[in-house]
């Protein structure tokens, strides 16, 4: 608060603008609902004299987002880390928050277009070439769409023509339950014969090499794996469930906005400081906020014409991205005398279209706006159960929330202050503390005898490993 | 006689009938008027703080003959509501069932192939309520409709009206103020030139106006 104060006084930013609330917080990863538009509420009209008439067209703006951090991705690469699991959790929380209910639902309507259709944009940081951070960005949301519509041949291709390498299968034998004793990339000895358990317990011929029939099964399992909901069962998507409804090249669907649209830019001065050799390393982490994939969710039953969606395809090059460039894209993509952020409302994004879709989208703030969430999670002492779709108050620093916990007993809000706040439900008060950004969620233990009623079930039956589920 | 001065939701058919005359042509055609009607060309499209001279109503003789029962006919121009509603992808919202209320009573009506519907409107109609649905819109589109209410093109609030009509969310119909607001604004207007291939300014000019009107329908 004291900064924005000390930013109006020096009367060079713009009041913030008002941000959507976060549903879900986890791992490295967010997702949360967009500000509802408030100019659709009231149509001015002028009565019609000979052939005029008015036009009423609902515009195209997504309700809710989800982003994945760039700590979900390999250095320089589009491979998913393991660590993108819980991310996934938090995409399939919000995709189900919008899908609409059988009583929601328009008559005619079917399970496909029940859902809210996704769009995905991979960002990159700054630093760099514009054409390969375009390529990037759009190959990681590429294997963000592939993972989501377990697409193999699109992973396949992604191994070998965005160079996903060894060390990528190395994780995902990990992942698996198969740890090598190294993962850098390096195919030694004990990494063959782990490769040989792996192909061995999989019906595989025990080369002991990631040959591409290999790759594929792991490509298979591993998708499996972080592609699961919160109760760790695996879930997938329809292409059709994308804008553009699996128009070819995965137009609408996933595309890379490059270096186009940052959410920090550093000062000038910051920009020269960090640009000297010794401080690259430091300079690429404080750059990572900028290097993301965010999909953003519309409406259900949106259609587009995905042959006249601006976006040129992840697989083109930046050309097509300049046509929906703000006319003064070049000032707001300039280091500026202070650091510039997208959260503070200093207009960072050089492409008007994403900026236009981004509006007040709770999942572009800064990693720092962040930094204290509530992430509960209210399960019995035993911990075999969890309290799930329950009402509960939470009160402290000027908050005061009513809300349900989730299907697995979950409730996330960010951002909040830190510090302390107390939990109400039934008859139970509790104390805890608000989380870093990016912590598990707090776990509160309650007597099974205190709640005789309304325990979810679901989470601690169904922790597989991958392994047994092959094996069943 | 004073010169009236436009309230916002005014529009010429209800300045008339507020007025008792059966047409707005009456006021319209008043040479004192000529200057404004050149300037806004749409008479139903008018500015609060235009002024306008009205004329007052004239007395008009007929003679008849007593004991007898007379029947006067006025003729009087009908005033229609027209609207096209097309789907976010720009496709006219064809042939979908519409309910138009106007001044509490509604009327159930159909869009045709070219997504556009109409309904006369009564002379002094100035709130109303459009509610249509059609799978190309996602369910239902529901909104209440301020008649008379949309600005000339060449004032600001009216190409916000009409950039919000047709899906640019350019904020809210007032001259913006607010940095967020005008950015809010430009970027709809950059946004609109750019799908009608004009020269992206961020700026309504004259030429953006005319296309703005042209899209728009009036």
């Amino acid at each position: 608060m004291a900064a924005e104060d000390a930013n109006a006084a020096q009367g060079e930013a713009s009041p913030a603008p008002v941000f959507g609330l976060l549903r879900s917080v986890r791992g490295r990863a967010v997702a949360g609902d967009h500000p509802p538009k408030e100019t659709s509420l009231r149509v001015l009209v002028g009565p019609a004299t000979e052939t005029q008439h008015n036009t009423i067209r609902p515009g195209l703006f997504p309700i809710a987002c989800w982003r994945a951090e760039d700590m979900n991705f390999e250095f320089g690469s589009s491979f998913p880390m393991p660590d993108l699991a819980p991310g996934m959790a938090a995409f399939k929380e919000i995709f189900d928050a919008h899908t609409l209910t059988d009583e929601q639902a328009p008559p005619g309507s079917t399970p496909l277009s029940r859902t809210p259709p996704v769009s995905l944009f991979g960002h990159a940081d700054p630093v760099g070439n514009e054409e390969y951070n375009k390529t990037l960005s759009g190959h990681r949301s590429q294997a963000i769409h592939a993972l989501l519509v377990r697409d193999l041949d699109a992973w396949d291709t992604l191994h070998t023509d965005a160079e996903w390498g060894n060390r990528s299968c190395q994780l995902m034998l990990e992942a698996l339950g198969f740890p090598c004793p190294r993962n850098d990339g390096t195919v030694d000895e004990p990494t063959k014969q782990t490769t040989k358990r792996f192909q061995l317990r999989h019906g595989l011929s025990d080369s002991g090499s990631f040959d591409k029939p290999t790759r594929r099964r792991m490509h298979e399992l591993y998708m499996e794996y972080l592609c699961a909901d919160a109760s760790a069962k695996p879930y997938k998507l329809d292409p059709k469930q994308f804008l553009g409804q699996g128009a070819a090249g995965g137009k609408a669907a996933y595309q890379g906005c490059g270096e186009f649209n940052p959410v920090m830019l550093f000062s000038s001065r910051e920009k020269e400081v960090y640009n000297q050799a010794k401080n690259l390393s430091e300079r690429n982490n404080e750059n990572a906020p900028n290097r993301r994939v965010v999909a953003l969710l519309f409406r259900p039953g949106s259609k587009i014409d995905a042959a006249s969606w601006p976006c040129p395809q992840a697989s083109e090059k930046t050309q097509g991205c300049r046509k929906r460039f703000w006319s003064n894209s070049k000032d707001r993509l300039k280091n500026g005398n202070e650091r510039r952020e997208f959260s503070k409302g200093d207009g960072t994004f050089g492409c008007r279209f994403y900026d236009r879709m981004s509006t007040g989208s709770p999942c572009e703030r800064g990693v720092e706006d962040y930094t204290s969430i509530i992430a509960l999670r209210i399960v019995s002492v035993q911990e075999q159960s969890c309290l799930s779709n329950e009402l509960i108050r939470i009160r402290g620093h000027g908050l005061d929330i009513f809300a349900e916990t989730d299907d697995n007993g979950y409730f996330f809000r960010a951002p909040v202050p830190s510090g302390d706040f107390k939990i109400e439900f039934q008859d139970v008060s509790v104390a805890f503390p608000s989380l870093p950004y990016g912590s598990e969620a707090h776990v509160l233990h309650v007597p099974h005898s205190l709640l005789p009623q309304r325990w979810g079930a679901g989470f601690f039956e169904a922790p597989i490993t991958i392994q047994e589920q092959e094996g069943a | 006689m004073p010169k009236y001065v436009v309230e916002q939701g005014d529009h010429l058919s209800k300045i008339a009938s507020d007025h008792g005359l059966r047409r707005w042509q009456t006021i319209w055609d008043h040479p004192d008027n000529a200057a404004l009607k050149q300037q806004r060309i749409n008479p139903n499209v008018l500015l609060p703080g235009d002024k306008l001279e009205v004329p007052t109503l004239k007395e008009r003789e007929e003679s008849c003959a007593t004991a007898q029962r007379h029947r006067f006919r006025a003729k009087t121009p009908g005033l229609v509501l027209r609207v096209k509603t097309l789907d976010c992808g720009r496709q006219p919202v064809a042939n979908a069932e519409a309910t138009l209320w106007v001044s509490g009573e509604y009327e159930l009506l159909k869009t045709d192939g070219q997504g556009l519907l109409e309904r006369k409107l009564p002379m002094d109609a100035t709130v109303g309520r459009l509610r249509i649905e059609s799978d190309s819109l996602a369910g239902t589109l529901d909104v209440p409709l301020g008649i008379g209410e949309l600005d000339p093109v060449d004032e600001v609030t009216g190409q916000i009206g009409r950039l919000n009509n047709l899906g640019y969310d350019a904020g809210a119909v007032e001259p913006p103020e607010a940095a967020l607001a005008k950015a809010q604004l430009a970027s709809a207007i950059e946004e609109f030139q750019c799908d009608q291939g004009l020269d992206i300014d961020g700026d309504c000019g004259p030429k953006t106006q005319k296309k703005l009107k042209e899209i728009h329908g009036c």
